[in-house]
């Protein structure tokens, strides 16, 4: 389906087409910066004090590659139930407690014996019930599927994280079998995508970075995360998927893992966790970055012209001229300590300042968190 | 087996948290005649001090501090029977939450299990803490510390809350206020009037200890 702009009516902007987005994660392109926010904004759960200002904003300048969510399965049901992690009966540690004395953590965690009675065919991503959330027909797009927690993310909604970093070294084989379940269900997910979709990617969240390092050592990385990512990128692109991955946080002795094994597009490279020019620096050309501006200073706190300068910088970082190599997005959920003004100045610097380096090159914009510390006023 | 070597097997096991061989190890080195604190500083404590110094230096990650540091406190439950009146310093009572709006627990856990090893008391109120639950538990507890913990922006704005309630309470004064999480900054928390900020809460245990020493 070749690309259509009057089907963009409102739109600001000359979207990318299928070909073209393709081409730029590859770095074969020879069109400006890609946007893709879809993943971390679902629109239909915005901030209501904001709702028609952001689906006016997106109408306005609409994704490049868009990515629609597979229906997340619920957490717990009753046995027979075919799309629920976990269909042990009253298995739910909530179950009959005053929430309001509950962590996430151990208190709801499950327990491995409760595990071990989960049902091994669910969920199962055929299920009648389980659908692509806001589909829309082919309009000529890049597009995706969105599949949420990989592999660590979906451990600790099992264990609950503390439990989980601990399983890497008293269950190691737990951990490894729950591991492959995962990856049967994800291929399903990835075979319904193809079959019956015909979409271009998938995209992953895994946060497996905190603000200063990783959560655990590479060596847990080799032995658990690694062998399973490459066992789903391999069979993504065995049939025709690119693969697309979040992680927030410091991930930098992974990135080299991750392109051996051929991921294609990562997000968000954060700031304060990463430096990003020395990123782009090792890893240059290797990897298509899904570059997010970041959501801790400069975003929520800073000045909308604090914005554009940052766009300026990450699209100055990141840009490959005549190879492209970026799409771009923020780096998680524009939460409402974000002003509105700073989000439409995100979305216009984005495609302006994209639109100029096309034609005339990158620049040596410097990030403004190298001028001033932004933080809250309040 | 000497009792050096007694000790370093020990260190080895809490280092790689091997929980269910701790208690028998101390048990029997108990009985092989070494008293109850050389296991302590020895054996335990050791381990922790290697664990938090690899911490410092990049090479350990989350999984080693905490696998370390249940370890080590299963190690001191045999062993606290045994230590005399006095020997083991207590070194006071912290209370820990993760602020309204909040799920994030890790950083609170870790520092919860990093404390209770160096000899703090700790009572734990558990994530999203409304402001005046925390008020409620520093006029029940009437702890020296007070650690909250924030991973988002939109949460960390309730460390003010939390401090201006117990301004307003009276409790602020004796109290050391600790502030930590992804987003939250030196800066910031000196914004919000906290006492103590640190990266991470290898750090903030380090600090406490040396301040209530």
């Amino acid at each position: 389906m070749p690309l259509d702009q009057s089907k963009f009516p409102k739109a600001k902007k000359n979207l990318l087409s299928r070909e073209e987005v393709k081409a730029l994660i590859k770095g074969k392109g020879n069109t400006r910066p890609a946007q893709c926010i879809t993943p971390v904004l679902y629109l239909p759960s915005e901030q209501p004090f904001r709702q028609k200002d952001m689906e006016l904003i997106i109408e306005e300048y609409p994704d490049d590659a868009v990515f629609f969510e597979y229906t997340r399965p619920k957490n717990f049901g009753k046995p027979g139930d075919r799309y629920v992690w976990c269909d042990v009966a009253n298995a739910d540690p909530l179950l009959h407690k005053n929430e309001d004395e509950i962590g996430i953590d151990e208190k709801t965690a499950l327990e491995w014996e409760v595990i071990e009675q989960i049902s091994p065919d669910v969920p199962d991503p055929y299920f009648p019930e389980c659908l692509v959330q806001d589909y829309f027909e082919d309009d000529g797009r890049y597009r995706g599927i969105f599949w949420t927690r990989l592999s660590f993310e979906r451990l600790w909604h099992f264990r609950g994280m503390t439990n989980t970093l601990m399983d890497f070294y008293t269950n190691p084989d737990e951990v490894k079998a729950l591991l492959l379940k995962l990856r049967n269900i994800i291929f399903k997910v990835i075979d319904r995508s193809v079959d019956e979709y015909h979409f271009d990617a998938i995209a992953f969240t895994d946060d497996i970075g905190m603000q200063d390092r990783p959560f655990f050592s590479e060596d847990i990385f080799l032995e658990f995360i690694k062998p399973h990512y490459k066992e789903v990128i391999d069979y993504a692109h065995s049939k025709g998927m690119d693969v697309w991955l979040h992680t927030c946080g410091n991930i930098e002795p992974f990135i080299p893992h991750m392109i051996e094994i051929g991921l294609d597009v990562l997000h968000p490279i954060q700031k304060y966790s990463m430096d990003e020019e020395k990123i782009i620096e090792q890893y240059r050309d290797q990897i298509c970055f899904w570059a997010g501006m970041e959501v801790q200073r400069i975003l929520p706190f800073g000045t909308p012209e604090d914005v554009c300068q940052e766009m300026r910088f990450l699209i100055d970082t990141f840009y490959l001229p005549n190879k492209g190599r970026l799409v771009l997005s923020s780096g998680n959920r524009f939460r409402h300590d974000i002003p509105t003004e700073n989000i439409r100045a995100f979305f216009e610097e984005l495609y302006a300042y994209g639109s100029y380096v096309e034609k005339h090159g990158v620049g040596k914009h410097e990030s403004p968190s190298k001028g001033h510390t932004v933080l809250p006023d309040r | 087996m000497s009792h050096q070597e007694i000790l370093a097997n020990i260190q080895e096991k809490v280092i790689k948290g091997k929980i269910k061989e701790i208690e028998q190890l101390c048990v029997s080195a108990l009985e092989e005649g070494l008293s109850a604190m050389e296991i302590l500083e020895g054996g335990l404590l050791m381990a922790m001090q290697r664990v938090a110094e690899a911490w410092k230096n990049g090479t350990a990650f989350i999984p080693e501090v905490l696998i370390t540091a249940r370890a080590m406190n299963i190690g001191l439950s045999v062993l606290e029977p045994q230590l005399a009146k006095g020997e083991r310093k207590n070194r006071g009572k912290v209370v820990v939450g993760t602020v309204l709006d909040d799920l994030h627990d890790i950083g609170k856990n870790l520092i919860s299990l990093m404390l209770k090893s160096r000899g703090f008391e700790i009572v734990d109120l558990g994530v999203n803490v409304k402001p005046e639950k925390f008020v409620d538990a520093i006029k029940e507890h009437k702890p020296q510390v007070l650690c909250m913990s924030a991973l988002l922006t939109t949460s960390m704005i309730h460390f003010r809350e939390v401090i201006s309630a117990l301004e307003q309470a009276g409790l602020r004064e004796d109290l050391v206020v600790c502030v930590g999480g992804a987003p939250v900054t030196q800066a910031y928390a000196n914004q919000v009037k906290a006492d103590v900020y640190t990266p991470d809460a290898v750090s903030l245990a380090d600090h406490l200890e040396a301040r209530f020493a």
